[in-house]
């Protein structure tokens, strides 16, 4: 039970990482790979406030939503004028520069090392140390994190961005300004990304910069892939599947000295028939 | 003078390294324009080929460079018709194919970890047997000779393709733009399957020199993919001579960045040189 | 959404609920009364795979050495990755669905995330691990020498050898992060200086650089801090730079897949690995022995003696073994003569070695 609790937690934080990438790169059609970097803001924000200062979960929540914004607003400013393939690889130098800084700058994230015991938070009594407890809050956070991606997807801002997917020329020469739309989905994003930050820092109580990295970036585009683009509900059953694959693959009965290899291996045969077959994922409306 | 022709000697022969990863990635990117993820396994495959048969199988150890590239390109030959041509019939978008290729680089890596183990290996016998020559004050290795010298040779040879056969006025066609190719009547598609095994086929050289070099991993393709991306962009991307100034460049900014700031932000600078160059000058060093 | 897809779907759903509920439930039915399982949660997959791979054939050749145990004990691995959310799971699958009594994981990062779940659910954890936060917790226990053992003898022999211009090269990762600022405390107050400091991150494979940098600082010797496969890439770049400066180390060289770089050179060791165990492990995976594998075997030993100990008619429970670990002392382990202190770390001294002949030597003093 413990270990299904465990998994839904894990579940309802990747959920909001896809919703969020999902819009960017769904919606606005922006190929982003650097939403990790984002995740390890609220992280890290998070996870120093609660060691290291009075402030509590829901402070350290709002002034990693303001650090995410404000990254978010500057990098946006940049990357916003480039197009497909150099959006990506700008966006993917991002990630990795501020995987450097989690790395390096010591004095703030104790790099390597990383930053033990973070508590769980504080809220009217609850125990937030019970694991079920935690995940109610999580899938709180889900459902509002829901909310607001609907509401940006189906607003008249929402359909703005579709409309810049499909033809960026068309919609500027109606005089919309393609960017500012672009920016203002990208820091939306981003702010929902540090949300699942503090989450996921305050449950595991452990952060260091191995968790932020392209790598993991990579791994939240292939969620949203999975489930398919431009639909919300998509980026919750690609979350579903990629946290839960690698932990049914645990039962399956490879031998174990090649089984992990394995599983990486059942994992990339999937993602090669997924595009072979169903490009648009699960219950994507925007074939890639 | 001090540490200069060190780290100059150092910068070149990276460049070297990056120049021959850069060729290959623009040739293939130039006929598929994909960002072929699975393109730096084609060097893994090369470096551990030529461990299988020259260390393992004992065969002679120039044989076995032959046979490790040839085999590095029919892997690339083979993957192109099984999954990328396919996705091309069905008019896959750019997108699709990355994450395609991304299935590819993770099962592939996996399928040699089965085999050979996670562990580092080098190729060569291990140290004190490496001829070493000291140039106007820094020191060189026989094998890093070797690694320029193998760079120049493929670069001029790839250039005499290009630019004197029809074969590859052809490739130049196609990457100009492949739909009049194919209106002209170029058989596209065949033309790409033997781009694939050329394309692949330096990868794996670039993966034997780095393997004798240093050494080899199954997950070493991906950085060096990613330092030839970088110097493709940065001397324009699918422009052959401009990937390898950009090589060269990059050489250079990380092992000067190295003197000037510190080790651990290598990767950052280099991935912020890419960065400057999608700002300024999205179009390469070179104009096109 | 057509029709068909949201059938699709909806097996699909259903189909791995009923597995994961399968799965589930099988295995409890196949929880037995005399069985003790131990759990380990180490990198199987990705970079670090052979350092997995070592822990698990160190404590399957410990479990096969083990005999005439009133229990039977059982290994169950799970892979993390070294990945914070796959150690989590992999942790809470051990613990809430195979019942394991004991879990065992690698690395300060794995330890810090399995410590609090193994201490909130009672289950003994045993990590080999340099940050000490791992072992805070009545059910939490390390087995490394802790880096301030370590350096304790390093600075002396540097004192005794007269040396006072260091110079350092450090992997940017928690293991030698943690050795190098406990260093720098100790080094306050001595005369002796570091010259110059260069780290690199794991994965990097061209130190030439960082190596012309710190040639010219003049340091009498260069402490390395890294691990395979940096280590003998870094040692083999040195020498191929043309520089004759001795190196050190604190843990790595034995480590080394190619011992033979660092002969004659001296370093710091946590203990010696056995010559018993080291061939034992040579004669059953024909590899070198890999950090943590002698730790790890050790562990198996150290939960079994703990276990046999408890004068009970059943089963041990985890609380049981936790306090017999902690009055464990002079065990004869594969790391030599070990004890348990209070505070759950296992404490091994520190001793200077050097590679003469290609193999560790311990030097005497």
């Amino acid at each position: 039970m413990e270990y299904l609790i465990h998994l839904g937690i894990l579940f309802a934080v990747y959920a909001i990482l896809g919703m969020g990438l999902n819009l960017v790169v769904g919606y606005a059609g922006l190929l982003s790979v650097t939403h990790a970097a984002f995740y390890g803001i609220g992280a890290y924000t998070t996870a120093i406030l609660l060691t290291k200062s009075g402030v509590g979960f829901f402070g350290a929540l709002v002034l990693g939503i303001a650090i995410a914004t404000a990254v978010s607003l500057l990098i946006g400013v940049v990357l916003s004028r480039f197009k497909g393939d150099y959006y990506a690889l700008g966006t993917l130098g991002f990630n990795t520069i501020v995987f450097g800084a989690f790395l390096n700058w010591k004095n703030l994230t104790q790099g390597s090392l990383g930053i033990p015991g973070i508590s769980r938070p504080e809220l009217f009594g609850i125990n937030f140390t019970n694991n079920f407890n935690f995940l109610i809050l999580a899938l709180i956070f889900l459902i509002l994190a829901y909310s607001v991606a609907r509401f940006v997807a189906n607003s008249p801002f929402g359909r703005v961005l579709k409309a810049i997917r499909e033809d960026e020329t068309v919609i500027s020469v109606f005089g919309y300004d393609a960017l500012h739309y672009k920016l203002v989905v990208f820091v939306i994003s981003a702010a929902m990304a540090a949300v699942a930050g503090s989450l996921f820092a305050s449950y595991i109580t452990f952060i260091d910069p191995s968790g932020f990295r392209v790598a993991e970036s990579m791994f939240i585009l292939a969620i949203i892939i999975l489930g398919g683009l431009a639909n919300l509900r998509g980026s919750l059953l690609g979350a579903f599947f990629l946290i839960l694959l690698p932990e049914v693959m645990r039962f399956v009965g490879f031998p174990s000295d090649i089984e992990a290899q394995m599983r990486q291996v059942v994992y990339g045969v999937i993602l090669i028939l997924l595009m072979l077959y169903r490009p648009q994922g699960l219950i994507g409306e925007y074939k890639l | 003078m001090g540490i200069l022709p060190q780290l100059v000697l150092n910068s070149i022969v990276a460049g070297a390294v990056y120049s021959l990863v850069a060729l290959s990635f623009n040739l293939v990117y130039g006929a598929t324009k994909f960002f072929n993820l699975a393109h730096g396994v084609m060097a893994v495959i090369g470096g551990y080929a030529v461990f299988y048969f020259a260390k393992i199988l004992g065969f002679d150890v120039y044989a076995t460079i032959v046979l490790g590239i040839t085999l590095a390109g029919l892997v690339g030959f083979g993957l192109d018709k099984l999954i990328y041509l396919p996705l091309r019939r069905r008019k896959a978008s750019n997108m699709v194919l990355l994450v395609a290729s991304l299935g590819v680089m993770t099962a592939l890596q996996a399928i040699i970890a089965i085999f050979f183990s996670s562990r580092f290996k080098t190729l060569s016998q291990g140290i004190g047997a490496q001829k070493i020559f000291t140039i106007l004050g820094g020191t060189i290795t026989q094998t890093q000779i070797i690694i320029l010298l193998g760079a120049a040779l493929v670069t001029a040879g790839i250039f005499a393709i290009l630019y004197k056969t029809q074969f590859g006025r052809a490739v130049r066609a196609i990457g100009d733009d492949g739909e009049v190719a194919r209106i002209v009547g170029i058989d596209a598609d065949k033309i790409i399957g033997h781009v694939s095994f050329i394309g692949s086929a330096i990868a794996g050289f670039a993966g034997i020199l780095v393997g004798f070099d240093v050494g080899i991993e199954p997950t070493m393709g991906l950085s060096l993919l990613f330092k030839g991306v970088i110097a493709a962009i940065v001397g324009g991307v699918g422009n052959i001579c401009g990937g390898v100034l950009g090589a060269f460049l990059l050489g250079f900014v990380e092992n000067f960045g190295i003197w000037k700031i510190s080790g651990e932000w290598k990767d950052a600078v280099a991935f912020a040189l890419l960065i400057v160059f999608l700002i300024f000058r999205p179009r390469g060093i070179m104009k096109n | 959404m057509s029709q068909l897809i949201k059938q699709v779907i909806a097996v699909i759903v259903v189909v791995v609920v009923v597995a994961v509920g399968y799965f589930l439930s099988k295995d409890q039915n196949e929880v037995s009364a005399k069985s003790i399982k131990i759990g380990v949660v180490a990198p199987l997959t990705g970079d670090l795979a052979f350092i997995g791979e070592g822990i698990r054939d160190a404590m399957v050749l410990a479990q096969e050495n083990s005999k005439n145990t009133k229990y039977t004990y059982e290994l169950i691995f799970e892979d993390d990755q070294l990945d914070s959310k796959m150690s989590a799971s992999a942790a809470n699958k051990l613990i809430s669905v195979d019942k394991v009594d004991a879990i065992v994981s690698f690395g300060s990062g794995s330890g810090n995330v399995v410590a609090p779940i193994a201490e909130q659910n009672k289950i003994v954890h045993f990590g080999i691990a340099t940050d000490p936060v791992v072992a805070k917790g009545e059910y939490n226990f390390i087995h490394w020498t802790p880096p301030s053992e370590e350096n304790k003898v390093f600075v002396a022999e540097l004192e005794r050898r007269g040396i006072k211009k260091l110079g350092v090269f450090e992997s940017n990762a928690q293991g030698a992060a943690a050795l190098i600022a406990d260093l720098k405390e100790k080094l306050k107050g001595t005369d002796i200086e570091i010259v110059t400091e260069q780290i690199f991150n794991s994965g990097e494979r061209d130190f030439r650089s960082i190596i012309a940098k710190a040639k010219d600082s003049g340091a009498e010797i260069y402490l390395v801090m890294a691990f395979s496969p940096e280590l003998e890439v870094l040692g083999k770049q040195i020498k191929e730079a043309g520089i004759n400066t001795p190196l050190t180390s604190v843990e790595c060289f034995e480590l080394s897949e190619q011992v033979a770089i660092f002969e004659g050179e001296w370093y710091v060791n946590s203990a010696d690995p056995t010559k018993d165990f080291t061939d034992k492990f040579a004669a059953k995976t024909s590899k070198n022995l890999t950090m943590g594998a002698a730790n790890a075997y050790d562990i198996f030993n150290l939960v079994v003696a703990a276990a046999e100990k408890v004068k009970s008619p059943e089963k041990p429970t985890s609380e049981q073994i936790a306090d017999e670990l902690t009055t464990i002392k002079d065990f004869g382990g594969a790391l030599g003569n070990i004890s348990v202190n209070e505070d759950g770390i296992v404490v091994s001294t520190a001793a200077v070695r050097m590679i003469k002949d290609g193999k560790p030597v311990t030097v005497e003093n």
